[in-house]
């Protein structure tokens, strides 16, 4: 019942704070945009669509690690979170509670962006595939915050999280198969290549919707890498979030 | 019946080179107002973070309610209350969403009859449907009690509770307090304000994370000098003790040529301020 009280009152602090939730849909919104612009100004031979989705999981990704670490880190300064422990809340309350919060926001983020990316870039894809590329994202989304559970505890201040972007997230681009395919990496890129959750969710998006090598996601062992990713990360961050000094 | 809500023996808490609590040990009876006594960095808020398992000591052992705090934890926790020395409070939510979120912790111990109550006796229920953000320091201060409060527990550690609020509301708080131990329940406070230690039952002063007095403040304070001020043919003397001031009156024989004679008993103040400067420990 805890693990609901958690995810009940992050989702009000979610709702309450109007500009947290703006700048959390409007952000991907406008990078998808310019990033429209910006496919547009390539050569016509290019398939945008092999960019432009994993970008839009990309984006989110990046987004939902981001405010999930940020706002962590925030409870650990403000004494909340060590308050949260005293009343009694356990550590792994506190981590599902916070993912099923956060999963609420991925939802709205996920079910606008894709709408907005539909809308914008004429993606004429069929229900089934928008499906699809609507289940990968969430689920790479909830990584995401999973991700940044386990991040935020290693931050002691807000801006402690920053340095953490280059490292953990923007290699992602370039490791995940998004911009550069793996085999042309050296090996010891391609083996970190499989310790990050793009990898998979772009795998997922070029074989079930951008390719449709896989007419279910089900039935691709991708998918069930990417929630054992967001498992194992539970399962760290379970052990790496501090209730003690 | 046990009549002990907290015993600690030979507590220890190092942080790296610095002995924040050093060798410490006590007993706290049901039903009393402890203060933690001690300047900025003596080591009261982890003597009182030690005490609810949120800084693991060193060495020794610490039982609340005669449960070993470190084997119970989850249990005792369930029988204790904390108020930090900021509010911690979420500022997006109301005064009313942040006392149930803390409740609901303790589910076994939290009803909605809680909330009304512990909304009353801290006089936030017209406030109840505000943002914690958009209140007073003094006022998120009383957020913060009723949220550590509402599941009545038997114990509570309060650090500066009253620093920065007005003095009504310090008298309205302490009323609180009071109603609270009436029950044999039992508070802990760690403070620096003179007036507020006076009004305890028991006063534990610390320096440099040693315990250095441990007693009542009626005690403490009978314990401290008075000074006798002897004016005679416009030389003053000056004895602070009370054989010296006996052998004084006796050597004047409080003839009529002593023009003034002046007792002056230290406060507690006084006295906290010579323990902690002078103290050889």
């Amino acid at each position: 019942m805890n693990i609901f009280w958690i995810a009940q009152r992050v989702l009000k602090q979610i709702l309450n704070n109007k500009r947290y939730i703006t700048f959390s849909i409007l952000a991907p919104i406008l990078i998808i945009y310019f990033l429209k612009i910006f496919l547009d100004s390539l050569p016509s031979q290019i398939n945008e669509n092999s960019y432009l989705i994993p970008f839009i999981a990309f984006v989110m990704h990046f987004i939902g690690f981001l405010l999930c670490a940020i706002v962590l880190v925030q409870e650990r300064t403000k004494g909340t979170l060590q308050r949260m422990f005293i009343s009694n809340y356990k550590k792994y309350e506190v981590i599902i509670g916070y993912m099923l919060g956060y999963m609420f926001l991925g939802t709205i983020q996920t079910i606008i962006v894709i709408s907005f990316s539909n809308i914008v870039f004429s993606l004429k894809y069929s229900i089934s595939s928008l499906t699809m590329l609507f289940i990968i994202v969430w689920v790479l989304v909830c990584t995401s915050v999973m991700l940044g559970i386990f991040i935020s505890t290693f931050a002691r201040t807000e801006a402690e999280v920053i340095p953490f972007i280059p490292v953990i997230i923007l290699p992602s681009i370039f490791l995940s198969g998004i911009v550069i395919p793996i085999d042309k990496l050296p090996s010891w890129a391609q083996s970190l290549s499989h310790i990050i959750p793009m990898y998979y969710a772009n795998n997922l998006l070029q074989n079930n919707v951008i390719n449709t090598v896989n007419s279910n996601i089900f039935s691709d062992s991708n998918f069930y890498s990417l929630i054992l990713f967001g498992l194992v990360l539970i399962v760290v961050a379970r052990f790496t979030l501090i209730d003690t000094e | 019946m046990q009549n002990t809500a907290i015993e600690a023996i030979n507590l220890t808490k190092r942080y790296n080179k610095l002995l924040a609590i050093d060798n410490i040990s006590f007993n706290i009876p049901k039903g009393s107002i402890v203060g933690i006594l001690g300047s900025n960095g003596a080591g009261k808020t982890t003597l009182i973070k030690s005490l609810i398992g949120i800084t693991k000591p060193n060495h020794g052992t610490i039982s609340l309610l005669g449960y070993d705090l470190m084997k119970n934890m989850s249990y005792v926790r369930d029988l204790i209350g904390y108020m930090p020395q900021d509010p911690s409070l979420y500022d997006d939510l109301t005064v009313e969403e942040n006392i149930s979120f803390f409740g609901k912790a303790k589910s076994k111990y939290f009803s909605r009859d809680n909330l009304e109550e512990v909304l009353e006796s801290t006089e936030l229920k017209y406030r109840r449907k505000s943002k914690v953000g958009n209140l007073s320091g003094g006022l998120k201060k009383r957020v913060s009690l009723a949220c550590c409060s509402v599941n009545k527990p038997q114990i509570l550690f309060l650090d500066e509770p009253t620093a920065a609020i007005d003095p009504i509301l310090k008298v309205k708080t302490w009323k609180i307090f009071r109603e609270f131990v009436a029950n044999g329940k039992t508070i802990v406070i760690s403070t620096h304000l003179m007036d507020e230690a006076i009004l305890c039952d028991y006063l534990l002063i610390l320096k440099d994370g040693k315990l250095l007095m441990y007693d009542t403040p009626d005690n403490i304070i009978k314990g401290g000098k008075a000074t006798i001020y002897v004016n005679k043919d416009n030389v003053e003397t000056v004895q602070n003790t009370p054989e010296s001031i006996a052998d004084t009156l006796h050597k004047f024989g409080l003839n009529n040529d002593i023009h003034s004679v002046q007792i002056s008993n230290q406060n507690i103040e006084d006295i906290m301020i010579e323990l902690i400067e002078s103290k050889n420990i």
